[in-house]
């Protein structure tokens, strides 16, 4: 791809080539070619030889020597002409092409052609042999080896980060290494999940701080965990290691100048647990003395401090003593800090989100107060006693009655757990080991339940546990096996359940009726949400979306609060296809999605109140509908104060249309900001130069026109008819094959022009993350494969999901 | 014993620098390297402090009498009297990027001359405390250890409309990349001595027995993987086995050194309210950390820029930023000099500690080069010019103290960056924006 680039270049400056073109030029334009071998030998010889023959061998590609009767026997170079022909992208503009009908004739056949031979000899690709679980996937298995709650326990932030090369996954083998790093931490890990687990008693008491980032808005209830009438803080779930006493300590949110927020009038702030009231304090309204003058916080000239008194109230005393002691059982509980609702000013008059230092001296006093952190620490005090929590549960299936029974109760515990983390039928020696380092343990003079926490330590370190190893040499019943860890692991982005590996131990897996009805069930368990949270995640944008930017000064609109909405809202909309196994066309089509208030007013969506996300019908399609018009991508494919029609158009491309662009030239400058003393120019006018200049134009011309298309939404998504420069926005653009995309019904209908090409992009993201590898040329015909067996079924999200498993790459 | 699951600042207020935190381990030091204990000393280890004062100083009573080693110590300078043959007074530095606290903080290590013009746009240069970190990386177990007394709160504006990130770290990573500071001791001392519990010599040498036990039978069930496997396939398989063996390296290492006796810490749990033990425990956390040989380069802000915290328990109970603003009124900068030299008693005691700590042939103190200073003059003007900075310890005989060295020629802090690096075995060409290196060796500047 980045060949061609050079190519244009290589093209641009031979001069030889203009007379073969001009003469080309005079010739008349012939009808729409038909399909058939010679067809594409004289359409070859018209459009393209001039660049890619022998001589020149333009883009490392000579059409002229290639044989065109049988393409299906040269897949490789084949599919790099498929893939130009699809994006319309050659011959690049100035250069006489074939009409619209012709490049989808002469692609279609091509494809034909392959698919053919593919049939006959169906090529699985690259098998990974060994592939080392990523972080979210360790953290998903551990949550259902020992069954805790995932909401309370995530060690994500413990594991080194997964590398991901640009717009691939993290779960792709080849990019998961095992450093001395990981091992060190795999330990460390592997230590504070048994302890937690097995419910031993910490160390020393531990204390885990939750904060509320600056930019989310405190000013309604913040969580289904919180009750109805409070207003800011957070939920958290945590995971309390044994009964005991804890403290929950809160923080208040400080301005710039360390004066706590909010401390002019007294308001009420509710510590609960498990939704009860545990205590309730006031804060705010208790300073004493003269104020800082509210225009400069003690910024400037000396009287401008408040009294002394006044001064520590607001930097220390405002929240001092926010702190209550509680008894509180092993396991994991909703600890909630909210403030009561109570009105700073009367419902009906919405105030504009102010910005600045000026405003942020009048926080001192006339606003919410709002919560910084809460740490919840303990135990101080432990209770005695057998704990009953659900990881302990999982774990001990027995308890011996006397000493002499330890041998034989940590047989079957260890040996169960074993099956399940290495994801196959234990083995003696499996068993020897674990139970050794149990027994050594004893012999150190730990309890029963320190042996059975030293030996899953022992478990979660190795090989087979971390990693998934494919065997050359496997036979039937150990396929059986690493077919239902490749299910689950795409699926569920964890381990197989007791069920899944029931069915792969007694070999009945690979038989196609239990297959299909196993990846059924898999879709329905709530553990598919994982489709969601690790697929849908990085294909979309969505992990990137805390991480956006946003000028606050142009944007006075933003807070995070909506950025998290925008996340969320994606997240439902497509988890509600998977769900209802909707077409996956519904994911750029759909009249539907879900907001919450502040979302839907930031959409103009009325009558939507509260934080709780909710359905909603929309009413204009033209505005809103599908993911194009959702505003987690907008923002992503934004800079912090202005729109990108070229990062648009190329994340359109990359992920929608599945026509992957290459990056621009070495050497290029592509900083297009404003000129100081110049008036600032219409994107279209800043981005003219990509239309000039003919070593820009042929990526340009298919990436540009899909971004001004999306011109109507702003940097955070929101509909605007004015742009950053003061102009009307102008949505429209003409494709390389003369289309006019006019907005984002225009851009929806090219789409969905052609029925199979989204799905057909959705199932080449989904199939690389289902294999863990990127796709090749020789995966292209499965793709295809599985395109059209899904159409009749209207490419429901379980069509295309079957089709994938029972591709000849994922068996 | 519960997770650290704080949950992290807005990752785009520190850019990468956070998430690069979280995303890549914490050195799990409970296995700590003592790399150098077990190689004779052939060159003394030389390690590098920055002790950072915010707010500027009083600069009536900092600024000695006369130049050269005769010169008088001054008020806030007295409590440094014991010290004064490791210490260089620098005067007439100025900051190479003055503007108003963002400025001061964010080019007092980077030497930077320009930073942002907005809220988002945050971007300085690399700090010399991170070129020494790579510099070390090979030798010490943690590369550099970033510290504070304040919250983070990296997110918003705090000074003049820029990031509140400039006044709330020293440290860049890169340009673009600043560094979170730590201000928990928890935090701290987790990532010195992960999670054994206490610096207390058997339980580590517990866990270190364990390690051993796991990483034997982890490699034997290794080598049957790779039997299984076709050659081409085995690269995953050793590097495991690489991972292994380095780690059962460290294991060994550790165990060698292991009847290094470490004063007795419990881990804390978390931030003492009282500013005098929460000092206290920071300061001992960095003493062990470079008498273990975990780190040897540590930066470290008594208080962030533009800290508001008062001093009531020695008399001083208005909040110090706007106390720094006394308009040159002689009272109020006699009264804000209480809180400089409050923090020069304190930095003295520290010093003590270091001398008192014996390290090879000498202490502590003989083999560390510690900055101090601030990176605004007068507090009410935030100036830059005549920044008060010090130049203490012995340096592993690279500094020879006892003179105050008053410079003429208004060089500025970047070229003493480079002078400092380079005494600690790394000459740079540029650092931010240096002309050249600082002449430190003189008799009373130039």
């Amino acid at each position: 791809m980045r060949a061609s680039i050079f190519a244009l270049l290589v093209c641009s400056g031979v001069a030889s080539l203009a007379s073969v073109q001009s003469s080309a030029r005079q010739q008349p334009q012939p009808p729409a070619v038909a399909a058939g071998a010679s067809s594409l030998r004289a359409t070859l010889d018209r459009y393209c030889v001039g660049c890619h023959n022998e001589r020149l061998h333009t883009a490392g590609l000579a059409l002229d020597s290639v044989d065109a009767a049988t393409p299906g026997v040269n897949p490789e170079l084949w599919e790099r002409v498929v893939a130009k022909l699809r994006a319309g992208s050659m011959p690049p503009p100035g250069r006489p092409r074939p009409d619209a009908a012709t490049y989808h004739t002469l692609a279609t056949s091509l494809e034909q052609d392959i698919d053919r031979a593919w049939a006959s000899h169906p090529n699985p690709g690259r098998t990974i042999p060994v592939h080392r679980l990523n972080r979210a996937e360790y953290n998903n298995a551990i949550r259902d080896l020992f069954a805790f709650d995932p909401a309370s326990v995530d060690v994500t932030p413990l594991l080194p980060g997964d590398e991901t090369a640009d717009g691939s996954f993290d779960n792709f083998a080849d990019a998961l290494s095992i450093s001395p790093a990981h091992l060190e931490r795999y330990l460390s890990v592997a230590r504070q999940v048994t302890r937690l687990a097995t419910g031993l008693p910490p160390a020393g008491a531990g204390v885990a701080t939750f904060e509320i980032p600056l930019h989310v808005m405190q000013d309604d209830r913040q969580s289904e965990d919180l009750p109805f009438g409070s207003r800011g803080g957070l939920a958290v779930h945590h995971d309390f290691p044994t009964d005991g006493d804890y403290t929950i300590k809160v923080r208040l949110q400080r301005q710039y100048q360390d004066y706590i927020k909010g401390m002019g009038w007294p308001q009420q702030l509710d510590v609960r647990l498990d939704g009860r009231l545990l205590k309730r304090f006031t804060v705010g309204g208790g300073a004493t003395g003269r104020p800082a003058a509210s225009s400069y916080a003690g910024d400037g000239e000396p009287g401008f401090a408040g009294d002394d008194s006044w001064e520590k109230y607001m930097q220390v005393g405002g929240d001092a003593g926010l702190e209550v002691r509680a008894p509180v059982t092993a396991g994991s509980h909703v600890v909630g800090v909210a403030f009561v609702r109570e009105l700073w000013e009367p419902e009906g008059l919405p105030q504009p989100l102010q910005r600045g230092r000026v405003i942020t001296d009048d926080q001192v006093y006339m606003d919410y107060a709002r919560v910084g952190s809460v740490q919840i620490g303990g135990p101080y005090t432990v209770a005695a006693g057998a704990k009953d929590t659900s990881s302990r549960r999982a774990i001990f299936i027995c308890e011996p009655r006397t000493s002499a029974d330890d041998h034989a109760c940590a047989e079957r515990i260890l040996s169960r757990m074993a099956r399940r983390a290495y994801r196959r039928p234990v083995t003696d020696a499996d068993v020897k080991t674990l139970t050794g380092f149990a027994d050594a343990r004893r012999r150190d003079g730990g309890s029963f339940d320190d042996s059975i926490q030293f030996a899953l330590e022992r478990m979660l370190v190795d090989p087979d546990f971390l990693l998934r190893v494919h065997a050359p040499s496997a036979d039937a019943a150990r396929k059986n096996i690493e077919l239902a860890s490749r299910l689950s692991f795409f699926l569920w982005s964890s381990i197989p359940d007791d069920r899944l590996l029931s069915l792969a131990e007694r070999g009945q897996l690979t038989d196609a009726a239990v297959l299909d009805q196993e990846v059924k069930r898999m879709l329905a368990d709530q553990r598919s949400q994982a489709l969601v949270d690790d697929f849908a995640a990085q294909w979309l944008n969505l992990r990137r979306v805390d991480e956006v930017v946003v000028d606050p000064e142009k944007y006075p609109n933003y807070d995070l609060s909506l950025m998290q909405a925008m996340r969320r809202e994606t997240e439902l909309f497509v988890a509600s296809t998977i769900r209802d196994d909707r077409s996956v066309v519904d994911l750029l089509d759909a009249d539907y999605t879900f907001v919450n208030e502040r979302l839907a007013r930031h959409y103009g969506i009325p009558g939507v109140y509260g934080n709780r996300f909710r359905r909603v019908t929309l009413s204009n399609h033209d505005q809103r509908g599908g993911l194009l018009a959702q505003g987690a991508l907008l923002a992503t494919t934004s800079y912090p104060d202005r729109t990108s029609p070229v990062l648009r158009g190329k994340w359109l491309l990359n992920n929608i249309f599945g026509l992957p662009v290459p990056p621009p030239p070495p050497g290029v400058d592509t900083n297009l900001n404003d000129k100081p003393g110049v008036r600032p120019a219409s994107i279209r006018e800043r981005l003219a130069e990509h239309r000039k200049n003919p070593s820009c134009s042929s990526c340009h011309s298919t990436i540009d026109p899909l971004g001004f298309a999306l011109e109507n939404f702003d940097v955070i998504g929101g509909w605007r008819t004015v742009d950053e420069s003061g102009r009307n926005v102008d949505a429209t653009g003409t494709t390389v094959s003369g289309a006019s995309v006019a907005g984002l019904s225009g851009l929806r209908a090219v789409l969905l022009e052609r029925p199979e090409q989204f799905p057909r992009t959705l199932t080449e993201k989904l199939m690389a993350y289902a294999l863990g590898r990127p796709l090749e040329y020789y995966d292209r015909p499965a793709v295809r494969r599985i395109v059209s067996d899904a159409a009749p079924n209207t490419y429901r999200w379980s069509s295309i999901i079957l089709g994938i498993v029972k591709s000849p790459e994922f068996k | 014993m519960s997770f650290l699951t704080s949950k992290p600042l807005p990752r785009r207020t520190v850019l990468r620098g956070i998430g690069a935190t979280v995303a890549l381990p914490f050195l799990d030091a409970m296995l700590p390297a003592f790399s150098l204990r077990g190689r004779a000393s052939a060159k003394p280890v030389h390690r590098f402090q920055t002790f950072y004062v915010p707010n500027g100083m009083a600069m009536e009573f900092w600024t000695p009498k006369g130049a050269g080693s005769t010169f008088e110590l001054s008020p806030i300078l007295e409590p440094l009297a014991p010290y004064r043959e490791q210490m260089l007074v620098l005067s007439g530095i100025k900051a190479n990027w003055n503007y108003i606290h963002a400025g001061a903080s964010g080019s007092f290590l980077t030497g930077t001359t320009r930073g942002g013009k907005t809220e988002i746009e945050i971007i300085a240069d690399v700090s010399i405390d991170q070129l020494l970190a790579k510099h070390f990386a090979a030798d010490t177990q943690l590369p550099s250890l970033e510290l504070s007394m304040d919250v983070p709160a990296n997110a918003g504006a705090c000074t003049g409309n820029l990031s509140c990130v400039y006044t709330h770290t020293l440290s860049w990573r890169s340009p673009t990349q600043p560094l979170p500071m730590e201000w928990n001791p928890r935090a701290v001392f987790e990532r010195l001595f992960g999670d054994s519990g206490s610096t207390d010599r058997r339980a580590r040498e517990a866990r270190l027995r364990q390690h051993k036990s796991i990483l034997d039978s982890v490699n034997e069930k290794l080598a049957a993987l790779r039997h299984d496997l076709g050659p081409q396939d085995r690269t995953k398989i050793d590097e495991y086995a690489d991972a292994v063996r380095d780690v059962e390296r460290r294991v060994q290492k550790a165990e060698e050194q292991s009847e290094l006796e470490l004063p007795a810490l419990d881990q804390p749990q978390g931030a003492p309210s009282v500013f005098e033990d929460h000092l206290a425990l920071m300061l001992d956390l960095q003493l062990l950390a470079f008498q273990s040989d975990l780190t040897r380069v540590v930066s470290f802000m008594i208080g962030k820029e533009q800290s508001a915290r008062p001093y009531p328990q020695i008399g001083v109970p208005e909040a110090h930023h706007p106390l720094s603003h006394h308009n040159d009124v002689p009272d109020l900068i006699a009264h804000m000099s209480k809180i400089n030299r409050y923090h020069t008693e304190l930095f003295s005691n520290y010093l003590a500690k270091l001398r008192a700590t014996p390290d090879g042939d000498g202490s502590l103190l003989d083999h560390l080069t510690i900055l101090y200073g601030s990176g605004i003059s007068n507090s009410t003007r935030h100036s830059g010019d005549n920044l008060p900075l010090l130049v203490m310890g012995g340096g592993s005989g690279t500094l020879k103290g006892g003179r105050h060295l008053a410079y003429t020629d208004k060089p500025t802090m970047a070229n003493l960056l480079v002078t400092l690096v380079d005494k600690m075995g790394l000459p740079v060409e540029k650092i931010g924006g240096s002309t050249g290196k600082l002449p430190l060796d003189t008799l009373s500047g130039v």
